[in-house]
């Protein structure tokens, strides 16, 4: 083999560690809406939640369990990702990063803001006003602001058979809830709270991708999501936790039974599990196929969440999802066969200067 | 400048000083940040990767390691910045966190 049919070789094989990166990141996080929606049926969850609702009603209910749910799986996550950077030997690079507030840093705090209060509010926001489907398509949406966002600030480049195939898959994935948004639109009893909740969704997680494509520029990923979700749980302990329970909110008096009740444990550290190492996916993707193929993928933890939730709780979706079946398959035989030349780089041809 | 800070960091100065090539770079980076396993090395020329497909750096030459420079059969490859590298660089640079003199 020869230098340049080496290099060719190389250059397929970093590739595809970025797809793969991105197929993990899919089926890690759909994996997690298995813990992540036990959260919502054993104690001290459901606890919590019922006490909330006699005095602020379902909705004020709801978001108060997000944020204890939020925060014990930011927590979790965070431990986890310990045993990683064990491992990887990367404790070093975190203290070298965490120090940088402003040429890197900043972006993983704002990526924590963006992914943790901002989407999941506003996603339990849509699902409490207009409804879960409406809320499952916001948050499915997010690839396709992700990518704008990414190529107008942070100067990726996608090829146009990139794009169609991201849109296609997108599609493909939001068509599962089609019958249901249908539904909802139609009952009229969608608020405006509950729009305002799907656009804080999408854009959550829509500016979290552009600052990880920016800070994932300087910064080493397995260093990076450590930093970002301990940032995270920073945000759901330091903060808002505390916050509610200044307010007169009864949310401490369950935090202590997460860590004594086994069966919630027990269900927090596998959240945690997956979805830790679901971030690990999807930051190690980023510098690899940069940020609007990632998100793409990403989208599909809908397409593994519904083939779980059927295979481990029976919930069987509707009908439109064979035809969301078919449409993510032709998105990624489109994204894969691209041209593998136009990932040499994420921004475009470069040139050297000198 | 950039010595003991994040290794992106580093790597993107001594880019920015002139080409140089992976063999060069990577056990000058493993001796500055004490990083002396092969695992490390690894994990160097993996950032160096990254920022390349960021755009921030081209390939400009490459070579079978034939005489076990680095490592007897991979490719080494040489390495330009770009201007998008460059600036990356100057921002990073304008932006960075003061450090305790030591003494």
């Amino acid at each position: 083999m020869d230098a340049e049919e080496m290099k060719r070789t190389n250059h397929r094989k970093k590739v595809k560690y970025g797809y793969v990166m991105g197929v993990f990141l899919a089926l890690l996080w759909g994996l997690w809406y298995v813990p992540g929606s036990l959260m919502w049926v054993i104690d001290p969850f459901v606890s919590l939640y019922n006490d909330v609702a006699v005095t602020h009603g379902d909705i004020g209910a709801m978001l108060v369990t997000a944020v204890l749910i939020s925060g014990a799986n930011a927590l979790m996550a965070t431990v986890v990702l310990v045993i990683w950077n064990a491992y990887m030997h990367k404790f070093k690079e975190m203290k070298r990063t965490i120090v940088e507030l402003k040429a890197v840093q900043k972006y993983l705090i704002a990526a924590a803001v963006f992914a943790g209060p901002m989407a999941v509010f506003g996603s339990y926001l849509a699902t409490g006003f207009a409804g879960a489907a409406f809320s499952a398509v916001a948050a499915l949406a997010f690839p396709v602001v992700g990518t704008i966002l990414t190529t107008k600030f942070a100067g990726q480049r996608l090829s146009k058979r990139a794009i169609a195939g991201i849109l296609t898959i997108v599609m493909g994935c939001i068509s599962i809830y089609a019958i249901g948004l249908v539904d909802e639109i139609s009952s009229g009893r969608m608020e405006m709270m509950g729009y305002v909740g799907g656009l804080m969704a999408v854009f959550g997680w829509g500016l979290e991708g552009l600052v990880i494509a920016k800070g994932m520029d300087v910064s080493e990923p397995d260093a990076a999501f450590h930093l970002k979700m301990l940032s995270e749980t920073g945000i759901w302990w330091i903060i808002i936790i505390p916050i509610l329970a200044l307010a007169g909110i009864p949310i401490l008096e369950y935090v202590v039974n997460i860590f004594t009740d086994p069966a919630a444990l027990l269900v927090v550290t596998c959240s945690g599990f997956a979805f830790g190492y679901c971030t690990i996916c999807y930051y190690k993707a980023y510098p690899m196929i940069g940020a609007g193929r990632t998100m793409g993928l990403s989208a599909l933890n809908a397409m593994v969440a519904v083939v779980f939730l059927f295979a481990l709780t029976g919930s069987v979706p509707d009908w439109t999802v064979l035809i969301g079946g078919v449409l993510v398959f032709i998105g990624l035989i489109l994204m894969f066969y691209e041209k593998k030349e136009n990932l040499e780089s994420i921004r475009g041809e470069q040139e050297a200067i000198e | 400048m950039m010595e003991g800070r994040p290794i992106k960091f580093r790597l993107l100065e001594m880019f920015n000083e002139g080409g140089k090539w992976n063999y060069e770079v990577i056990p000058q980076v493993q001796e500055e940040y004490q990083m002396n396993t092969k695992f490390e090395a690894d994990c160097i020329n993996f950032d160096i990767i990254e920022i390349c497909t960021a755009g921030f750096l081209v390939k400009t030459e490459t070579k079978i390691d034939e005489e076990g420079i680095y490592r007897q059969g991979s490719l080494l490859i040489k390495y330009q910045i770009t201007q998008l590298g460059r600036d990356q660089f100057e921002t990073i640079a304008r932006n960075l966190s003061k450090r305790r003199v030591k003494t």
